[in-house]
């Protein structure tokens, strides 16, 4: 019995919290209401309802007016109201200081703000799907055949998903995706579009919210396709447009597909971006793949049933493979480990996946990890400088707090004055930031590769990361202030006994610590950049300029780039032109050459005609080019120096190259020997490399021209018309070469200006804290220069007693800084084959500019008081 | 009526003058559900019933406790003079726009 009465008794706890808030003289009639509701609730609606309601009740009671009475628990409210009155005091007395210390909070604030919205965007990726938790992606764990760990494979089979859904009950739906870009075509007008190619239970699994059509039918048949919002609007201006049809363009042809829905724009946190889906189960489309077990092509996305146990459903999908792969299991036995395995990998981590071999672009988390780290950099750069300027006010500070002391202030007291003191700049900062965030942003979003809007980001998670943000920065800024001078003896400071003001320990390791930090994002901009200076000048054994490289897409009809050509050789403004089975640096065809020894090596291919030579620059050594007559030379291959090399001792000019058996070449004759070249980005490696001719120019995936100047607008229209009159069916594209190869370092530019900004941050928060304090200093020792200049001292000789400790503690920081830098930046540029030397000038240089720097800060700091006249500070007392 | 009153105001202080001598917080909240056809918390209540005893159309004074309200006491309130008025002079004022109202009917 006494158990059931508990049970219906309202809630307890918030039954005392309403005790707690509300004033006694309303807790009669407040209390007395919610009881006498609750009574007939419970016989009206119900125990659970009526403490639901009871709950509520209280918490909407809970308010100012029934608060209890103000001057009963005020003491605190009273005091926050004063320390932060006081606080504002100390701001508008103190200008400078407190300038420089707004100042370096809101940078802080900021560079940690922007760089939060960077790190929480990429963990976002792929979290908007509903069914997140139970969609995984099928990758494959290989192994190399000593054993050990190779890498981490995402593409399969095309058969495999299916297969997959009929081995294992606990995969619901299995879909295949893969993306690439194809030609849209409508009424004429093309466009490049990003198409998706899906299974039809795609957007059963994945949430992409359809405004038209919808998810169950949209894949239904193999010529529907779906688009997003923004293709309808510019094709359509209407996105009212299912049963329209676009075409879409392979192997040359148009073909005609049905639009079956239309979806929202793909939010910018997907790993599949697409402006169109279309189905896998074409004819016209992978037909050759679409039963082979021997090529790798898709990604399978797999939607588990509810309760599935995925540490199972992984130990049993591990060895799938062998019930398929009849031949990798045959060459899994010559391994002395394990072949390779199948494993579940979370949707959620796909995008930081970076690791694995994948077909979206993935990111790497280090990325997030190493902005994170520069945002903690500056954060803490800007606290110093609080906290080394408020230590060099003791001394001011100090009287006041003996006062209070003296009056019967606790230290809790104090600790939380001085604390509230940092809050309310870091608020105040807060607010600049804000408006600096909002400035910054098209500029970081251009180096974060980002397109964050203002609205976006004005939400909840802002109104609350920013001030979190700033109550840490306020906390961490003001606790070694509040420890220390809260810890003011009376009588050692009436005794004037007190050592506080100027530079203890602990604000010199700070200062310290700020230029070593300064010294190393300087230094890591620089040798980012002479890296990136580096790729720019080498000599790549190539000519790229004023060469234009088309996307060659009439290769299926060589006789029309026969025609085209014919065209071009009449321009007198165009040099030369080559066909080109892949311009460089866009990957290519290698392969594996066995020497008569036994010995194996590496080696890409390219196809070529005999102007390849002319166009690029690149040089025959030795022999001759192949013969402009297509019929002959078709056994022959012309190789680079490298390849030469590794073949020294078997084969030279004119011999056959024995046991080459590939591209329906055997046993070829070599003819020339033609010097090496960069095709690849300088963080590889030159390779050896075969030319051959091409048998057909349909093997030219780009074609190359050279012109006599550099190309302008009418040159471009030139070619433009040309082209379309020949081939109006397929689409013109271009690029410079010059361009195209210096986009293959897009990472390294970005990464410098990344640590090119953080480091100017990090100086000018720097700086800004050095001259706060040398002007403490000077305050503080203004007494103490006076009598050394009536004594006789000279300026310089003052200027090298002031400036001394400062020295000392820049070749600290030289001493912590660079042998730093040095560790990480030559970690950084063994990524690259071809890479600069760590240059000790580069170092000294750096150095240097600081020390400069530094005595030019302090000489400004100083020189009018070292041009005063002694009495006037002598005077003082 | 020199003193604006909201509609929910107005509402509350009607169901006051209906209820002599037992118009506290509960019972006018549960008064307004029974009429109204709508809830609204008790603390609406409290604070309407407060503004309006500020306001000079209620007064208050404490009245005795219960069981159901735990021990404790209710805070009974009462029409004023000014209330009624105002309550008589809104109604009046609503009567002579509603005599005014056209009866027509619409035919085709």
């Amino acid at each position: 019995m006494s158990f059931q009465k508990q049970d219906k008794s309202p809630p307890k706890w918030a039954n005392r919290f309403l005790e707690w808030y509300c004033a006694d003289h309303l807790l009669d009639e407040i209390q007395g209401d919610l009881f006498e509701a609750y009574h007939y609730r419970i016989h009206e609606l119900g125990v659970s309802k009526a403490k639901r309601w009871f709950v509520w009740d209280v918490i909407k009671f809970f308010r100012p007016s029934s608060f209890k009475n103000k001057s009963n628990n005020s003491t605190q409210i009273f005091m926050l109201k004063n320390n932060i009155k006081i606080a504002l005091r100390i701001i508008s007395r103190k200008k400078w200081a407190s300038f420089i210390n707004i100042i370096s909070l809101t940078l802080g604030i900021t560079a940690v703000t922007l760089i939060s919205f960077f790190v929480a965007d990429e963990f976002s990726y792929d979290n908007f799907h509903e069914k997140k938790d139970s969609i995984y992606r099928l990758v494959t764990d290989r192994y190399s055949p000593d054993g050990g760990y190779d890498y981490t494979d995402a593409g399969h089979q095309l058969p495999l998903a299916a297969q997959l859904v009929s081995d294992f009950p606990e995969i619901e739906a299995a879909t295949r995706v893969s993306g690439e870009e194809r030609y849209l075509r409508k009424e004429g007008n093309v466009q490049e579009a990003k198409v998706l190619l899906v299974d039809s239970s795609f957007f059963q699994t994945f949430s992409f919210p359809f405004l038209m059509g919808n998810e169950t039918t949209a894949m239904q048949f193999s010529k529907n396709i779906v688009i997003t919002e923004d293709v309808a609007m510019r094709n359509f201006q209407s996105i009212d447009v299912v049963g329209k049809s676009l075409e879409i363009r392979h192997e040359e042809v148009f073909t005609t597909y049905q639009i079956t829905g239309v979806v929202a724009n793909i939010p910018a946190n997907s790993t599949f971006k697409f402006d169109v889906a279309m189905n896998y189960n074409q004819a016209d489309y992978y037909s050759w793949a679409s039963t082979s077990w021997g090529v790798r092509i898709d990604e399978v996305y797999l939607k588990l049933a509810d309760n599935v146990s995925v540490p199972v459903l992984n130990d049993k999908i591990k060895d799938h493979w062998k019930k398929y792969l009849a031949s990798e299991l045959k060459e899994s036995e010559s391994y002395k480990g394990e072949y390779q395995n199948y494993r579940l990998q979370p949707l959620v981590d796909v995008h930081m996946a970076a690791n694995v071999s994948s077909r979206f672009s993935t990111s790497d988390p280090m990325n997030s990890y190493i902005l994170s780290g520069i945002a903690a950099i500056i954060l803490l750069i800007g606290c110093a400088n609080f906290t080394i300027l408020s230590i060099g006010r003791a001394t001011m500070r100090g009287k006041e707090v003996a006062v209070r002391k003296v009056v019967g202030a606790q230290k809790l007291q104090l600790v939380t004055q001085f604390w509230v003191e940092a809050i309310t700049l870091s608020f105040l900062a807060m607010f600049l930031s804000l408006g600096l965030v909002f400035l910054l942003l098209p500029a970081f979003n251009t180096l974060a590769e980002k397109t964050f809007v203002v609205n976006d980001l004005l939400n909840v998670r802002l109104l609350i990361t920013l001030p979190l943000i700033a109550l840490v920065t306020g906390l961490a800024a003001g606790t070694y202030p509040a420890l220390v001078l809260s810890g003011v003896k009376i009588l050692d400071f009436f005794k004037k006994e007190m050592k506080l003001g100027g530079a203890n320990l602990f604000t010199k390791s700070l200062i310290t610590t700020q230029f070593s930090l300064s010294v190393m994002l300087l230094l890591a901009t620089i040798i980012v950049f002479q890296q990136i200076d580096f790729f720019k000048n080498k000599d790549l054994g190539y000519d790229n300029t004023n060469i234009i490289v088309l996307e060659n897409t009439m290769n299926t009809e060589p006789e029309k780039l026969e025609i085209f050509q014919n065209i071009l050789a009449q321009n007198p403004r165009i040099a030369s032109y080559t066909g080109l089975s892949y311009s460089f640096g866009r990957g290519g065809f290698s392969s594996v050459y066995e020497k008569p020894d036994g010995t194996e090596f590496n080696y890409s291919v390219y196809f070529i005609e005999p102007s390849f030579f002319e166009v690029l620059g690149i040089e025959i050594l030795d022999g001759r080019n192949f013969s402009k007559l297509s019929s002959t030379d078709t056994n022959s291959v012309i190789v680079n120096e490298m390849f030469m090399a590794e073949v020294a001792g078997d084969f030279g000019m004119g011999d056959n190259l024995t046991g080459f058996d590939n591209m329906g070449l055997a046993d070829p004759k070599i003819i020339g020997l033609a010097n090496d070249f960069h095709f690849q980005s300088l963080a590889s490696e030159l390779k050896p490399v075969v030319l051959m001719v091409s048998p057909s120019k349909k093997s030219f995936n780009n074609f190359l021209i050279k012109t006599t100047d550099s190309p302008d607008s009418e040159l471009l229209q030139f070619l433009e018309e040309s082209w379309y009159q020949v081939a109006p069916e397929s689409p013109y594209s271009y690029v410079f070469m010059n361009e195209d190869i210096a986009a293959q370092y897009e990472t390294e530019m970005r990464w410098f200006n990344i640590v090119k900004y953080a480091s100017i941050w990090a100086l000018g928060l720097a700086v800004l804290g050095l001259l706060g304090i040398i002007s403490m200093s000077i305050t503080g020792r203004l007494k103490e220069l006076s009598i050394r200049k009536v004594l006789g001292a000279n300026t310089l000789h003052l200027y090298y007693i002031l400036s001394r400790q400062f020295i000392v503690l820049l070749v600290l920081a030289a001493m912590i800084s660079v042998p730093t830098t040095f560790y990480f930046a030559s970690g950084w540029l063994e990524n690259f084959a071809y890479h600069i030397e760590l240059n000790s000038f580069v170092f000294g240089g750096v150095l240097l500019f600081i020390l400069i720097l530094i005595m030019g800060i302090i000489y400004l700091g100083t020189a009018r008081a070292l041009r005063s006249n002694p009495v006037d500070s002598l005077r003082m007392e | 009526m020199n003193q604006n009153l909201g509609n929910l105001e107005e509402t509350i202080l009607l169901i006051v003058a209906v209820m002599p001598e037992d118009a506290y917080g509960f019972t006018v909240s549960e008064a307004y559900h029974q009429y109204m056809n709508n809830r609204i918390s008790i603390s609406a209540v409290h604070t309407v019933l407060k503004r309006l005893e500020t306001k000079g159309f209620i007064e208050s004074k404490m009245g005795g406790a219960t069981a159901e309200r735990g021990g404790r006491r209710k805070r009974i309130f009462e029409v004023t003079k000014v209330g009624l008025s105002t309550l008589e002079h809104i109604q009046s004022n609503r009567m002579k726009l509603w005599d005014m109202m056209p009866k027509l009917n619409f035919s085709v």
